[in-house]
């Protein structure tokens, strides 16, 4: 792409300025300068917006996995546990509980062992459940 | 090994079987390595690529490297006799009228490898009923089923402790709240700031004593809400471009949401969780017109009296106040609490 601010879908001068405010060398003062690098920053801000959702999950599932693994039990089996308790807490919500509420969490992580535990052959035959 | 594995379509269960087809030879190894591998490895070298690879029991070997056929499958020659099209014009010696397998199948599949073996998913159907459990955290590590409610003497301890929880303020968002919080949420249709909501999916309820888990909710649970502002948060630039392409945008926007507080968590375990029944057509009358109706409108409906001696709208009698579409209700927040996914009692959006 050309980039050029005097176009469709430009970004009015005032605001180039405003954002290449502190920027370094002429960048911030003239406008041909500032368009190019207020441009870049902008789409950077852009995308990086989508992918801040992204790194915040792999935040917490880290933060889940350390904690559940403080009860000797892995991030994996501790949501494939809860997938199959049928609980529907998402993994914002997991961390946060980790964090400051230690003993509901750790009720969590024992109703996924629970339902980790090898069935046996009577409860496997066990339809009453459904 | 040369045939395609269209003419031996059962050339893997052969592979399975021990001993080996003729070009794959199986190497005894030193006694030691045997012991040490359990006895049952063997060590498969194949005449051309595949040395040095070890083969574990019952593991398969496949030619080439894909289990599928290829879009472009080799080339088979057919057998004179059987080949109408050949013409004959071009065959000028013995050896281009003959059965040649020399390169037909080499060059895509003359690698042995192992073949990738995908685990089926674990199917997640049909789900559990949906039920929650009441733990007390002073039996803690519980390894049995848990029961929906505690016994009925500590029903008005339950009700009398600090509670934590977290709801759903929308299909998406989960917040984990305690009295006195402000979260922000989604934007709420048609509510002003002042006004008391409901948010009937509660997916876990905690005190300092037990935890409620729901799964997926709590159907006894229930959150107040005050609406503190329909607001919208401060404005951001969105500018975007991909290089060399000759389009951008750019736009401010500023995001609608709900500033909530929350008043109270209460928990009703000596109620009927159900929900009561939909509001009465009177308060309908702004869904027959599919709009809201002003008050001066309001004041044009014309009215009789009713069965029970109140008035009703005259619609009435022809509309029994059925929602025309699952959840419209819901939308308008005509009900009497916010239910979201996975909540069994949602009218809507059910999987």
């Amino acid at each position: 792409m050309l980039l050029s601010a005097v176009r469709f879908g430009r970004i009015p001068r005032e605001i180039v300025f405003a954002v290449a405010k502190g920027m370094y060398g002429r960048s911030k003062r003239c406008f041909k300068l500032a368009a190019v690098r207020v441009m870049k920053e902008l789409n950077h801000m852009y995308w990086l917006r989508k992918k801040r959702r992204k790194q915040m999950r792999i935040l917490w599932i880290t933060r889940i996995n350390a904690a559940s693994r403080e009860h000797g039990f892995l991030y994996s089996r501790l949501i494939s546990g809860l997938t199959r308790a049928n609980m529907a807490v998402d993994r914002k919500s997991l961390c946060i509980l980790a964090e400051t509420e230690p003993a509901s969490f750790k009720c969590v992580v024992d109703e996924a062992k629970r339902m980790m535990k090898r069935e046996t052959l009577e409860s496997a035959r066990n339809l009453s459940r459904f | 090994m040369a045939f395609c594995r269209r003419l031996a379509p059962n050339l893997r269960v052969a592979l399975q079987t021990w001993p080996s087809p003729s070009n794959l030879r199986l190497v005894e190894l030193p006694s030691w390595t045997c012991t040490a591998l359990g006895g049952v490895r063997g060590f498969i070298r194949h005449p051309v690529k595949a040395t040095g690879h070890i083969l574990g029991h019952k593991m398969e070997v496949i030619q080439g490297s894909r289990k599928r056929p290829s879009y472009m499958p080799p080339k088979i020659p057919k057998h004179p006799l059987q080949d109408v099209e050949l013409n004959m014009n071009e065959v000028l010696t013995y050896s281009d009228m003959k059965l040649r397998w020399q390169w037909t199948t080499r060059f895509s599949t003359s690698r042995m490898t192992i073949a990738r073996h995908w685990k089926p998913m674990r199917t997640e159907f049909p789900r559990n009923k949906p039920t929650c459990a009441f733990v007390w955290h002073e039996d803690m590590p519980h390894r049995t089923p848990q029961p929906e409610l505690p016994d009925p003497e500590h029903f008005e301890r339950i009700k009398k402790q600090e509670l934590f929880c977290v709801f759903k303020s929308s299909v998406y968002h989960q917040h984990k709240v305690t009295v006195g919080d402000i979260v922000q949420a989604e934007k709420l249709h048609r509510r002003d700031a002042g006004e008391k909501v409901v948010f009937g999916t509660v997916l876990l309820v905690g005190s300092k004593d037990f935890t409620i888990l729901g799964k997926p909710t709590v159907p006894y649970a229930k959150v107040k809400a005050t609406v503190e502002q329909q607001t919208l948060t401060k404005e951001m630039l969105a500018f975007w471009y991909k290089p060399r392409r000759k389009q951008s945008h750019f736009y401010r926007r500023r995001q609608h949401v709900t500033m909530l507080r929350i008043d109270e968590i209460i928990l009703t375990p000596d109620e009927d969780p159900a929900d009561p029944p939909p509001p009465k057509p009177a308060r309908l009358l702004d869904l027959w017109a599919n709009r809201w109706l002003d008050p001066a409108e309001k004041e044009g409906i014309e009215m009789i009296e009713g069965e029970d001696g109140r008035l009703i709208p005259k619609v009435a009698q022809i509309y029994d106040g059925l929602e025309h579409q699952p959840g419209s209700y819901h939308r308008r927040g005509l009900t009497s609490c916010y239910r979201y996914w996975p909540d069994p009692a949602a009218t809507h959006w059910r999987i």
